[in-house]
């Protein structure tokens, strides 16, 4: 069950990501800032709940 | 196994009076605690996995720095989680009250309150969560067994949900240029942000939770730091994201009404899905702030039955009822006190027009939990020069190699900024708080004077910490957590120790000789 809420934080993550992106692109710096950050969070989150061994 | 449960719903509650206080800079208040929540996470992970034993902070307070301490810790714990059982409850029937409308055909829950002088009672609101305290006592003096898997899907299903929310807000309203308007000209005062700031401990806490169910853990070694590390940085994820999202949706102030289901407020702005998550959220919140307020009754609970074990309370507490084999008594006691907390809460005067329950139990909640914080990091100190030989599974990061008494300890550095970290809260409290600074402190002075009754009646030395042989005792939890190759290196550590110095090595308060 934990490797569910690992994925779901994971793909949070992405879609954070590309978000944070879009907003680059569109020049919209301060709110990329925040979603990169809000996706690095997600990363660090989805990797420590991450089961071992796999 | 571990209920994120236990800690997401924390989020719930903490969103709407968090942003109320510190209002644009909110995101902040929520950093600025989470940072700390950070460290104390990383501490417990260290402490709980090398003293695996219920009882947590209180434990390893004992175990640092003797037994009145352990009890200080313990109070404070114990007052968090009768507060967590009333405001959780309370907030749980904030969300089932989004429902309220459906029901008796277009009433709110503002049209269930009468003014009684200064007092805004909503009363209704207050029967409700008297009932469902009442509720939590009677199914924990029955025992009820909620299956792992339950509280498992549970804490999926709210994951999800609240991934749901955040993206679709993030891409269909959320606006950068509101965020900055808000950071640049919707600043709160140096006291309202300090207040902000201490009461976004609320959405951290839980971890104590995890600890207290660490000897019910197999390998605990590897498994607790991982599960608590996981835990702080996905709890901090879903504060900080759901915080920017909505200083860049609403307006703080918008949160003034909605301070008992803020998140339903969040999803009922994002258009399209809003009309289906705004209801869903509201229903999931209702259950997972319930869970939440079991979890209060459960612990402390545990809590006074582990304080009771090291004579820290009378034995009284830890009584098992013959019948239901639960602990009765403790369960029935400190449900008694959240339901008291939750009248006074009811009945305390607020601003015009709104109840202060929310605000009041929230007030009180940061006194305990950074009170036994503060005494956490402390023994962790204690006992990383105290007690090098424990093996430590996992150690918090940074740290400076020493010498204390002809052994190589480890002093940690981030455990120092923690214990500032902590301290700054606390101050924070006592100079913001003013229910907090007030009913804390007299909840301590009553656990002590009753200690000290206790401790006279048995004819024990009142505050002397009594003599523990704590060399057995870690090797008993090793050998039951199943903990072999940590047992094998404490052993050694130990015989090394002795064959180099001659001295029995564990120095601890109340190490016999």
């Amino acid at each position: 069950m934990r490797d569910i809420k690992a994925l779901i934080i994971a793909l949070e993550g992405s879609v954070l990501l590309l978000l944070g992106a879009a907003s680059i692109v569109s020049g919209r710096f301060f709110g990329a800032a925040i979603l990169v950050g809000l996706a690095s969070l997600a990363a660090a989150s989805a990797w420590a709940l991450w089961p071992s061994g796999r | 196994m571990w209920g994120y449960a236990a800690v997401g719903a924390d989020i719930y509650t903490a969103l709407g009076i968090i942003t109320l206080a510190a209002l644009g800079l909110a995101p902040l208040a929520f950093l600025a605690a989470g940072i700390v929540f950070a460290l104390v996470g990383l501490c417990y992970a260290e402490l709980a996995s090398a003293y695996p034993l219920a009882g947590g902070g209180q434990y390893f307070t004992l175990r640092g720095l003797g037994d009145l301490s352990g009890l200080v810790a313990g109070a404070a714990l114990v007052l968090d989680y009768t507060i967590d059982i009333s405001l959780f409850t309370v907030v749980a029937f904030g969300y089932f009250n989004y429902f309220l409308p459906w029901i008796t055909f277009g009433h709110h829950i503002s049209d269930f309150t009468t003014t009684i002088g200064p007092i805004h009672l909503a009363w209704l609101w207050l029967v409700e969560s008297l009932a469902g305290i009442l509720v939590l006592i009677w199914l924990n003096v029955r025992g009820i067994k909620v299956s792992t898997n339950f509280n498992e899907i549970i804490g999926t299903i709210a994951i999800v949900a609240q991934t749901v929310i955040v993206l679709a807000g993030f891409i269909l309203v959320w606006k950068p240029e509101l965020v900055a308007n808000e950071f640049l000209f919707d600043r709160p005062s140096l006291s309202q942000f300090a207040f902000g700031s201490s009461l976004a401990i609320i959405a951290f806490v839980g971890l104590e939770t995890i600890s207290q169910v660490a000897q019910e853990t197999r390998r605990p070694a590897t498994i607790i730091p991982r599960t608590s590390i996981g835990l702080v940085i996905s709890v901090l994820l879903f504060a900080m994201a759901f915080s920017v999202l909505a200083v860049g949706l609403v307006h703080p102030t918008e949160f003034r009404g909605h301070e008992g289901d803020p998140v339903a407020l969040i999803a009922s702005k994002i258009p399209v899905i809003g009309i289906v998550a705004a209801p869903l959220t509201a229903a999931i919140g209702a259950l997972i702030v319930f869970i939440s307020a079991n979890s209060g009754v459960v612990s402390s609970s545990r809590l006074s039955y582990s304080m009771s074990q090291f004579d820290l309370l009378p034995a009284w507490f830890s009584r098992v009822s013959k019948r239901f084999a639960t602990p009765a008594r403790a369960v029935v006691v400190f449900g008694g006190v959240a339901l008291l907390q939750t009248i006074f809460a009811f009945f305390t005067p607020g601003q015009p027009g709104k109840s202060a329950a929310i605000d009041v139990l929230a007030d009180l909640y940061a006194f305990g939990a950074t009170t036994g914080y503060l005494l956490v990091f402390i023994s962790l100190f204690v006992l990383r020069l105290k007690d090098p030989f424990t093996p430590r599974p996992y150690k918090m990061p940074l740290n400076i190699r020493m010498t204390y008494k002809g052994n190589q300890v480890w002093f940690p550095v981030l455990g120092l900024l923690g214990f500032l970290g902590v301290l700054f809260f606390l101050i924070m409290v006592i100079l913001t708080h003013q229910y907090a600074r007030i009913i804390g402190p007299l909840w301590v002075i009553a656990a002590v004077l009753l200690f000290m009754v206790y401790r006279r009646k048995r004819g024990l030395p009142m505050f002397k910490t009594l003599p523990r042989d704590w060399e057995t005792a870690t090797k008993k939890v090793l050998l039951e957590a199943e903990e072999f190759k940590s047992l094998e290196e404490y052993e050694a550590a130990l015989s090394e120790h002795r064959a180099r110095t001659g001295e029995p090595g564990i120095d601890l308060p109340g190490t016999q000789r």
